[in-house]
């Protein structure tokens, strides 16, 4: 029977359109009578597009109210629809009393059309959101909007420029403020994270047990499918981006580039948002700047592979004839150096400043050089650094203190130096409690999340318990 | 400009040359010269000469991310046993002095012990579970112990020749027919060398240990790869290189006058006639100036301390021990030599057992261990690949007081280089007669194609073409084995 009323509920869209097309008519042919008298509306003509006008909204009144009990719609917009919806009604029935006096009639045929469409406005908004009419227009008057979005991919947050974004775009309409199916919202990262009536939309972590992705994988052909059929869906790329954004923790804040995202989840957020994909250097324009280095400097630049633009420097070759003038001038190599191997060299600390542009260096070797603590503080942004080799130098336990910073160290030579084993170890201490630090603050970030996200709920035992639903497909139109 | 072929002056010549050489060789009918020099067009390229006129390898590029960068190849020319050194079996211990069970031997191939009575041979020194991995080495390897943590025990090498030449043949360059490249060889022609003034294969044969193993440098050979590409020996016992300083009257910069002069002609004949070992003759002169200078300063090694010499338990320099070869090898990686190759003499142990395994280990063991060591504290050993091991091993069962070669399993380590330390690799039956396959057994096409594969070398694109075929240092075989890639 449920369903049935279902069914009846959801003719809802297609009948309010008899009684706005009825009073239209009537609205024009009135016009127009008031302009040439042989257009004049009979008073049969008039008797009958005002009954059908009354007759059918009428119907589509009743159709609203049960579609308004087993929907999940804002309930104030919902209360104000379903009042407008009776005025309009009442004003449609007044009409139909008072057609032959002219005037009253005139005066209120205008409030029921005014009636009618606050009516008809604010049912699509119940449907489409609020803002489903005004925001392109806001857009169009407004020109640009303020916050014109991440210029780069340095900049992207993933939550709020690339989860969110295709959220709205593909969910928010039926699982949002004004509708939401399921008692599920999908309009902010509380929201996410809360649930609705069948559970948590995502488990933090595991793309594969997260009722959002698992009701995306099902057929197209299953009811349960999401989004229903008929309704735009997520393209392949989107979907992997949430796969990968719960895989990686799901956290609301949170840098793209602090992922360290793959190179396919790197385009396909580059796509999503139109940006550049500028992360790595152009091989060609590498290699070409490595050959006139190696002539000029003499030393050894090699790419580490055939594919991407990563370079290996070896200065070792040059000796003493390397020198902070000859790190300097590596400059247009700089972003591409992975491994750079100067010792032996005449480098000094002071040169070591150069070291500031090889973001991506993941092995250094300065052993034998006259590198001291002094030079160690010039390693804070090689966040990427691997291997440091500071073998038969002039550091002491100071220097490798300030090393803690380097969070992917994993490898420290130190031989022949004035360091002492006990320092070695609280740099791996501190290292090790670096990464717990993160890692605790991760896990915090998203339980703090996950609290704020829970709502206030009155426990009235057992006579209310919780109704665990079926997802209902939104409505195909209105 | 990308997609375009720029032809530059030299370009066009070059190929004119390579084009004049082809026509007149093709009508004297010199074809099986001619097919050698098809290859020529990349050797001869310009573009892949270095700075100095060195060479950088046909490779681009590696074909993935590269973790090694030399190789220091231990060899243990005799085949060390493995049952005594790196595989124990207690079943074998037990089984000590009873026939063999001839459900292993039978119709079986093997070296000396054809016909005889098989008895076996079980373990007379003990093993120890050492370091944090708690590998499981021999006593008689007291310093390989201590590098446990370091090393990858591979127990499960395999090979296909039963004698010493052959077999050396195989482990060197995949294949026992004369003419192919040894893997140091291979390598130089891939990736070319970073050492610019040495030669970036050097091969170093060490004496002491009694029952000297007859090697032969067809081992080091570049096979019909260019002959610059071969292992250069070096000698152990004094200077490494004889005849390198200038004679009497003779100063550097004549010496200069006469290298260019000989250069100059080589080049006049080059352009008449191409033939690859023109250039390798002019490769070498201009290296042997170079070494003139170089090569002093790499034997000198009064820069290293006692503390350094008693590592290694070097008595003195240049006196021909495998210590003083170990420090020696590290010197010329470091110097940026791609492939040195330590031969010791003294591991075919058919008689006397008990006694030889002991004098060939003492003299091995410590300094095998102090490189691995020495390497490590230098950083190096994160791109340098060592490998320790014969070029087979040693029968389980008994010839007299020794052991019989042993094709069927054997064991090597390796360490450095992307290898990952700490672990063993594949495993022997209980009496350590054959491999087992469990998905870890390695031959030694797998062991070339691993070795590649640490320097980001797929060993299916690294190919020459000659005789109408590409050839590979795996030919048809070989499989990486990524268990044990760090």
């Amino acid at each position: 029977m449920s369903d049935l009323m279902e069914f009846v509920g959801r003719l809802h869209p297609l009948v309010v359109h008899v009684p706005i097309g009825g009073l239209f008519l009537l609205v024009g042919a009135e016009v127009a009578g008031a302009w040439r008298e042989k257009l004049k509306l009979s008073d049969g003509a008039r008797l009958v597009v005002v009954s059908m006008a009354v007759a059918g909204a009428i119907v589509a009144v009743g159709c609203g109210w049960l579609r308004g009990e087993n929907g999940s719609y804002d309930e104030t917009l919902l209360d104000r629809h379903r009042i407008l919806g009776f005025v309009t009604l009442g004003f449609t029935v007044l009409l139909l009393l008072l057609r032959r006096r002219k005037r009253v009639y005139k005066f209120a045929l205008g409030l029921t059309v005014v009636a009618l469409t606050l009516t008809g406005h604010n049912g699509g908004s119940l449907t489409h959101g609020r803002d489903y009419l005004t925001a392109p227009l806001a857009a169009w008057l407004g020109g640009e909007s303020d916050d014109a979005g991440p210029q780069a991919l340095a900049e992207v947050m993933v939550f709020e420029h690339v989860i969110q974004p295709s959220l709205h775009a593909k969910c928010v309409s039926c699982h949002g403020e004004t509708k939401s199916e399921g008692d599920l919202r999908l309009d902010s990262f509380a929201a996410i994270m809360a649930g609705g009536a069948t559970g948590p939309a995502i488990v933090v972590g595991d793309p594969t047990e997260s009722l959002l992705l698992q009701r995306l994988y099902l057929p197209m052909g299953d009811k349960k499918h999401m989004p229903p059929a008929g309704r735009p869906q997520p393209t392949e790329s989107e979907v992997a981006l949430w796969e990968w954004w719960i895989s990686r923790g799901a956290a609301e804040a949170g840098r793209l580039v602090e992922l360290i995202p793959d190179p396919e989840i790197l385009a396909a957020v580059a796509a999503q948002l139109g940006l550049p994909l500028p992360l790595e250097p152009d091989r060609e324009e590498m290699l070409a700047a490595a050959r006139e280095i190696e002539s000029e400097l003499g030393v050894g630049v090699r790419a580490l592979a055939v594919a991407g633009p990563w370079l290996t420097v070896n200065a070792r070759l040059a000796g003493e004839a390397f020198g902070d003038e000859q790190l300097k001038r590596l400059g247009p190599i700089a972003g591409a150096i992975h491994r750079l191997d100067m010792g032996g060299t005449s480098v000094t600390d002071v040169g070591l400043a150069a070291l500031a542009e090889m973001t991506e260096l993941r092995q250094l070797r300065l052993d034998r050089t006259a590198v001291s603590d002094a030079g160690l503080s010039r390693f804070a942004g090689l966040v990427r650094l691997e291997s440091l080799n500071l073998h038969s130098t002039a550091i002491t336990d100071a220097g490798v203190a300030s090393l803690g910073e380097l969070p992917k160290l994993r490898r420290l030579y130190v031989w022949q130096t004035a360091v002492t084993r006990e320092a070695t170890q609280a740099l791996a201490a501190a290292l090790e409690n670096r990464r717990k630090l993160s890692r605790y603050q991760s896990e915090l970030r998203t339980l703090e999340d996950r609290i704020s996200a829970e709502t206030f709920q009155p426990d009235f035992g057992y006579e209310d318990p919780v109704v665990i639903e079926e997802e209902k497909p939104g409505d195909g139109d209105g | 400009m990308r997609g375009r072929i720029m032809l530059t002056p030299q370009d066009i010549q070059n190929l004119e040359n390579h084009q004049r050489a082809w026509s007149r060789r093709t009508f004297l009918g010199k074809s099986a010269q001619a097919i050698g020099t098809l290859a020529l067009g990349s050797i001869m390229n310009p573009g892949l000469l270095g700075q100095a006129g060195t060479w950088r390898g046909v490779l681009d590029a590696p074909h993935y991310y590269p973790k090694a960068k030399r190789v220091v190849h231990l060899c243990m020319a005799g085949g060390p046993s493995h049952v005594d050194l790196f595989d124990p079996k207690p079943v074998l211990n037990r089984l000590h002095g009873q026939p063999f069970p001839e459900s292993f031997t039978k119709g079986e191939q093997l070296a000396q012990l054809q016909g005889s009575e098989l008895l076996a041979r079980g373990a007379k020194v003990g093993f120890r579970r050492c370091g944090i991995s708690g590998q499981m080495i021999s006593d008689l390897l007291p310093h390989t112990q201590t590098i446990a943590d370091d090393i990858c025990i591979v127990r499960s090498m395999h090979t296909e020749q039963i004698n010493h030449d052959p077999a050396h043949a195989f482990m060197n360059a995949g294949s026992i027919n004369k003419g192919r490249p040894s893997m140091g060889s291979w390598l130089l022609y891939g990736l070319g060398s970073e050492a610019e003034n040495l030669p970036g294969y050097v091969v170093l044969v060490s004496e002491g240990g009694g029952g000297a193993q007859p090697i032969s440098a067809r081992q080091w050979s570049a096979g019909f790869l260019p002959s610059k590409f071969q292992g250069v020996q070096f000698q152990s016992r004094g200077a490494p290189v004889h005849y390198v300083g200038n004679p009497e009257g003779v100063c550097q910069s004549t010496q200069r006058q006469v290298i260019d002069e000989v250069a100059r002609l080589n080049g006049l004949q080059q352009e008449r006639s191409l033939d690859p070992e023109i250039e390798t003759r002019v490769s070498q002169y201009e290296l042997a100036f170079k070494m003139q200078t170089s090569v002093p300063e790499l034997a000198d090694i009064s820069e290293e301390p006692q503390s350094m010499l008693d590592l290694y338990g070097v008595k003195e320099a240049g006196d021909g021990s495998f210590a003083a070869n170990c420090l020696l090898a590290r010197r010329l990686l470091e110097r940026g030599s791609r492939f040195v190759q330590l031969y010791h003499r003294g591991w075919d142990h058919h008689s006397k057992l008990d006694t030889n395994i002991q004098v060939a280990s003492k003299l091995v063991d410590q300094a095998s261990a102090a490189l691995v060591k020495d390497l490590k504290q230098r950083g190096m050993l994160e791109d340098t690949l060592v490998i320790w091991g014969g070029e087979f091993g040693r029968t389980p069962m008994g010839q007299g007081t020794g052991r019989d070669h042993h094709i069927n399993a054997f064991s090597v380590w390796m360490a450095g280089g992307g290898i990952r330390p700490g672990m063993t690799w594949g495993s022997t039956d209980d009496l350590g007669y054959r491999y087992l396959n469990d998905g870890q057994e390695m031959h030694v096409h797998d062991l070339h194609a691993t070795m590649l594969a640490c320097f980001g070398i797929d060993h299916k694109k690294l190919t020459y073409r000659y005789q109408g075929r590409d050839f590979r240092l795996t030919d048809v075989h070989g499989y990486v084995a990524r268990g044990i890639l760090a």
